[in-house]
């Protein structure tokens, strides 16, 4: 694919099968949550890979909640054992986590109670949507040197823009990103968000063997042409050429060859939050 | 007219910065904090400790990050209804999993002073951790905090943190509540709290703009952003350096080497 630049209307479907991308999720709820004999069926759910895993919450309580114990619902995900960060957006989670080509489903178990609070962050009313405009407002920043265009949304505006990702709107939050403003960048930067996974993530290893980087580079000051492999080797000097020849890079779904330009990768796939959310793993896994 | 230039502190300069601020900090409250509590510091910033520079691995190589930990904060009865006795200094600090990269730069425990108020014997303390980490998207430094009770290690929510600092910070916990904000530690990778970052680039850029008069402060660039910067942030915690005490102590610092290096330059001219 070196070399050939998509024409619009592929780079079109290409964003539109990202938008529309979801993550199959099974999940059971904990066995300590359980009340009834027998236990319930677990629930098969579809969790936008652009949107957040709390937004199932809904789905999960009419299924699960009448087995559940009596205390207040806070919703939160485990695999393998380890609580699942739920600000990180659903299919990068996945992404980076799972093993082999991807698990269809994936196997979640969800959790009503105990809240693990030393390690997530709490989800409250609308944490979900916060977290998102906060990302917003700093990606607004990278790319235009302010965060205005953000900041001066309304309630209502932010409130249609937030249902357009939930529900994978993807016609209507481009329509709402030219009206408000949000579709210019200024700058020559992109905003990139890095998740470097080395091992097997279980209950041993943990958000501990999960390496983040959130950082910006400038298509236009590089001399050599911005590519996966020149950002990590040459910009980062995370990695050796021979250690890049033992990892994968997945973003959307799919594994991409390290000499995919990166502003290509930046304008088809990055998230709703105009982040691009690259995910390196063992290309073993 | 002139450009209305970004004023930022970039990834190369922040290390330096945060140096500087660790050094100031320390001349500033070295002799147990005497000076700044005499020139309107709160108690809590007599108590506090110094601010240290360590490193953290990344995957774009090594981050600097200042940190200010252990900071006892009494907060009288504990939000529970619960008081503490006296004989209560030997408690069990339950600790942060931190990664093992932070640990070869810990410097040693702070020594803890009591504040006052403990001495009635029935006041809680919360410890508290800061951590200032550069944004690499604002191009700012970005303060971190996290508390736990001192007596049993509990991790302290979000009411207690802003209720805790009202009672010594200017502010109510209201406002207090609206400034803090729940944030993931970006080395960590844990949940603490920081503050409110959007602002921050404007109000250093309103603070720091040459003014007519000069009555700004004298200091190396670095520095007077750090300083300035704390001044926007620092009050919310209690934590605010008096002015008066920043003027005379860190200016007049400043202006001892600029004068030694005015005079080199002049020996300089003298003798080529």
């Amino acid at each position: 694919m070196e070399g050939t630049k998509p024409t619009t209307s592929q780079a079109a479907d290409v964003q539109r099968e990202h938008w529309r991308g979801a993550v199959a999720l099974k999940l059971e709820l904990h066995p300590d949550e359980v009340t009834t004999v027998p236990p319930p069926a677990p629930l098969f759910v579809l969790a936008p890979r652009l949107g957040y895993l709390p937004q199932v919450a809904q789905q999960a309580l009419e299924h699960f909640g009448s087995v559940l114990p009596p205390g207040e619902n806070e919703i939160w995900f485990e695999y393998q054992g380890v609580p699942l960060k739920w600000h990180i957006p659903t299919g990068s989670l996945f992404d980076l986590l799972s093993e082999g080509d991807g698990q269809y489903p994936w196997c979640l178990t969800v959790h009503f109670r105990s809240y693990p609070r030393n390690i997530l962050q709490q989800v409250t009313g609308d944490s979900m949507q916060a977290s998102y405009f906060n990302s917003l407002k700093e990606s607004a920043y990278v790319l235009t040197g302010s965060s205005n265009s953000v900041m001066s949304l309304t309630k209502k505006s932010q409130q249609e823009l937030w249902q357009n990702v939930l529900q994978s709107q993807d016609v209507e939050f481009f329509a709402n990103m030219q009206k408000m403003d949000l579709a210019k960048p200024t700058r020559s930067r992109i905003p990139i968000r890095v998740y470097h996974r080395e091992k097997v993530f279980d209950s041993f290893t943990g958000w501990k063997s999960i390496d983040y980087l959130s950082k910006s580079f400038d298509i236009d000051a590089e001399k050599d042409e911005l590519t996966a492999r020149h950002l990590f080797r040459d910009c980062l000097k995370s990695h050796s050429e021979e250690e890049l020849g033992k990892v994968k890079l997945v973003v959307a779904g799919v594994e991409l060859s390290l000499d995919v330009n990166v502003g290509d990768m930046y304008s088809h796939l990055k998230n709703a939050d105009n982040w691009l959310y690259l995910v390196l793993k063992p290309a073993t896994s | 007219m002139e450009g209305r230039r970004e004023v930022v502190v970039t990834e190369e300069e922040w290390p330096n910065a945060a140096v500087a601020f660790a050094r100031a900090w320390s001349v500033l409250l070295g002799k147990g904090g005497g000076m700044a509590g005499g020139r309107g510091g709160s108690a809590l910033l007599k108590s506090a400790g110094r601010w240290e520079v360590r490193g953290s691995r990344t995957l774009g190589g090594e981050v600097q990050y200042l940190c200010l930990e252990r900071v006892a904060v009494a907060v009288g009865e504990d939000s529970r209804g619960e008081g503490i006795g006296e004989g209560s200094t030997g408690v069990e600090l339950w600790e942060v999993e931190e990664s093992d990269d932070d640990e070869e730069a810990l410097a040693g425990p702070t020594t803890l002073q009591p504040p006052a108020s403990r001495d009635s014997g029935t006041g809680v303390v919360h410890l508290y951790d800061f951590h200032v980490v550069h944004n690499p998207s604002y191009q700012v430094p970005e303060v971190f905090f996290f508390g736990r009770c001192g007596r049993d290690g509990r991790v302290l929510n979000f009411e207690e943190v802003a209720r805790d600092f009202s009672l010594h910070a200017p502010y109510s916990q209201e406002d207090l509540s609206s400034v803090f904000v729940p944030k993931e530690h970006p080395l960590l990778l844990l949940p603490w709290y920081g503050t409110h970052l959007c602002e921050t680039p404007g109000l250093l850029r309103a603070m720091l703009a040459p003014r007519e008069g000069g009555c700004g402060l004298h200091l190396e660039p670095e520095l007077r952003y750090m300083v300035s910067w704390w001044s926007a942030i620092g009050k919310h915690f209690g934590l605010g350096l008096p002015l008066e005490l920043v003027k005379d102590s860190l200016a007049s610092q400043q202006d001892v080497v600029r004068e030694k290096s005015v005079t080199r330059a002049e020996r300089a001219d003298i003798n080529p």
